[in-house]
């Protein structure tokens, strides 16, 4: 049988439990309101038995440790999505730039193109008149300064990713020092220290941050995590970070980015940044290509149309528009005539004559870039820029969706219920209660003792 | 949830029988938006079905309607009409799409978890099949 201090020493330890599942509670109570906070619980276990004759002896209970309630496939599945959601948002931004640049309206590319040829159409009734001469050389300028504008606005807001670029790998740097520092905060702390629960939430949090600027897996060992981008390049292993850095490729003319010296601009996938990426290195080049490519089919078009022709003067159409090809057209198209009446509108030499603007006017339903006419190619723009904006808000609005679902479960999970908490305090006011009064009941079974001692 | 979208009783002119059809695929696809975004999926096998079943109809319908002059008007709510179509098809995928990859990457890690050992040969008589 165990002593009068043995049992005082199992009250004792009960009373060490009970109060540690009371401030484990009221911690829970304390976070209800605070963001990222995962509720924890005591593991509570009984102690070893002694055994005495024969006979075990139970000795208490102890406290384990502090128990964080997470799920970690529900905690893998949010990381996935925001990082789909850091690529869409980033996306739709720079896309939503470039849009702009293609309006379906009155304004823009279109728009001029169609001025153009409405001021051909209006020169064919009166060939030799210099206002409306004048007015097709307005029409052709405001056209290749509509190409100069946007050509450049691209350029402009690729320049922009580009920064974009830049910074987000600096964000990220910083966040993977900070998981760097809380694996060695956490890998000299034992899981029952007072504040475990909360350095692994701040990792998590810090996570999550992470998995909203690039595509991460997590590596969880129990206590430290590894953090890879999902191609391998290691940004956290331990308490080391691997800081990311950017460098101007002279190749493209953009910054790319680097792990450890190996080129990764390619392999990044997800977050903010493969967003970002994406959008520099895929969508606005193809776009870039196709505005250069009508820029330089309309231009050649034309050109040979109006070298069909005979100016005013009578002499032999030269260039309407400045030669232009390949990448940069749309950046460099202009007129190369300021002179009206070096517009080639007859087709015979004679002042009176028009027909060499039927030529012109014709280019309008010519193949010009890609097997489609001027108004169908930039048809095709406008429809690629307004697609990307609408697929990726598409998929922006289904991964904030999905977000609110999984982060609705991890909240069921995580999340501080106030009813399970009032009860948890209940029940372990009531231990502590009956354990303090173990003790007064052994603490005056001592006295009973001690004094018939004395009465000896 | 129920889905109480009916077809019309009532005999519709032939050049906006197709705008009744693909008003009635949007009602359809409005409800499985519901679901999807609030993460009911009890009512999505018989909304996707009743979805299919609607979408063969507007193709036929198309089809009789293929040389039936439409009048502007017609014309221009039916593009609307598509347009709005596509999105609401467009977040349907991408959500079953997040729903799909979700389900399967829990599968793999609890198959992950719970894969037994296995053995390189057929494991004695004796430790197996016991009552």
């Amino acid at each position: 049988m165990s002593s009068l201090l043995g049992t005082m020493s199992i009250a004792m330890g009960a009373l060490e439990a009970q109060q540690a599942g009371l401030e484990t509670t009221t911690n829970n109570i304390a976070n209800l309101n605070t963001p990222g906070y995962t509720r924890e619980r005591p593991v509570l276990q009984e102690a070893d038995p002694i055994i005495n004759g024969g006979i075990a002896y139970g000795e208490g209970v102890k406290l384990q440790g502090i128990e964080s309630l997470r799920d970690s496939i529900l905690e893998l599945q949010i990381s996935n999505e925001t990082q789909q959601q850091g690529q869409s948002q980033a996306y739709v931004n720079a896309m939503s730039q470039a849009q702009t640049l293609f309006p379906d309206d009155t304004s823009g590319i279109g728009q001029q193109i169609s001025n153009f040829f409405q001021s051909l159409n209006s020169l064919s009734t009166d060939p030799s008149n210099l206002a409306l001469r004048q007015s097709v050389l307005s029409a052709a300028n405001s056209m290749a300064s509509a190409f100069n504008g946007a050509a450049n606005q691209l350029s402009a807001v690729r320049s922009s990713l580009d920064q974009n670029v830049e910074q987000t790998a600096g964000e990220v740097n910083q966040i993977t020092q900070e998981i760097a520092n809380l694996n060695t905060k956490l890998a000299k702390l034992n899981s029952t220290a007072q504040g475990y629960g909360s350095f692994l939430d701040q990792r998590d949090n810090l996570v999550q941050k992470l998995s909203g600027l690039i595509d991460v897996s997590v590596i969880n060992d129990g206590t430290s995590i590894t953090l890879t981008t999902k191609q391998g390049a290691t940004l956290v292993a331990d308490g080391q970070s691997f800081a990311l850095s950017t460098a101007l490729d002279p190749a493209s003319g953009v910054q790319h980015v680097y792990s450890q010296g190996a080129d990764i601009t390619g392999k990044i996938s997800g977050g903010e940044l493969g967003g970002l990426l994406q959008a520099r290195d895929q969508t606005l080049p193809a776009m870039q290509t196709q505005l250069d490519s009508l820029a330089s089919g309309l231009v050649q078009a034309l050109n040979a149309a109006h070298a069909q022709g005979f100016d005013l003067n009578g002499n032999a159409g030269g260039n309407l528009f400045s030669p232009v090809s390949g990448a940069g057209a749309a950046a460099s198209m202009a007129v190369a005539i300021s002179d009206p009446t070096l517009l080639a509108a007859s087709s015979d030499g004679t002042t009176g004559s028009n027909g060499n603007l039927a030529n012109l006017s014709a280019v309008a339903n010519q193949a010009v870039s890609n097997g489609m006419t001027p108004t169908e190619a930039y048809g095709n723009l406008v429809f690629q820029a307004g697609s990307a904006v609408s697929d990726g808000t598409t998929e922006l609005n289904a991964s904030n969706t999905m977000l609110q679902q999984l982060q609705q479960q991890q909240a069921s999970v995580s999340g501080v219920s106030l009813d399970e908490e009032a009860s948890n305090l209940l029940l372990y006011q009531r231990a502590y209660q009956a354990a303090a009064q173990a003790i007064t009941t052994v603490d005056q079974m001592l006295q009973t003792a001690i004094q018939m001692g004395a009465g000896k | 949830m129920s889905t109480k979208i009916e077809s019309p009783s009532n005999p519709v002119p032939h050049e906006f029988q197709e705008l009744v059809v693909l008003e009635t695929l949007k009602a359809l696809l409005t409800v499985a938006i519901r679901s999807l975004s609030r993460g009911e999926p009890a009512n999505l096998a018989e909304v996707s079905r009743r979805i299919n079943a609607t979408a063969d109809e507007v193709m036929s319908t198309s089809l009789n309607l293929g040389r039936l002059p439409l009048t502007p008007e017609t014309q221009q709510r039916r593009r609307k009409l598509l347009a709005e179509l596509r999105q609401q098809s467009s977040f349907c995928r991408a959500m079953l799409r997040r729903w799909r990859r979700s389900i399967l990457l829990r599968q793999q890690l609890l198959d992950l978890a719970i894969e037994p050992v296995t053995y390189t040969e057929p494991l004695d008589p004796r430790w197996c099949c016991h009552e």
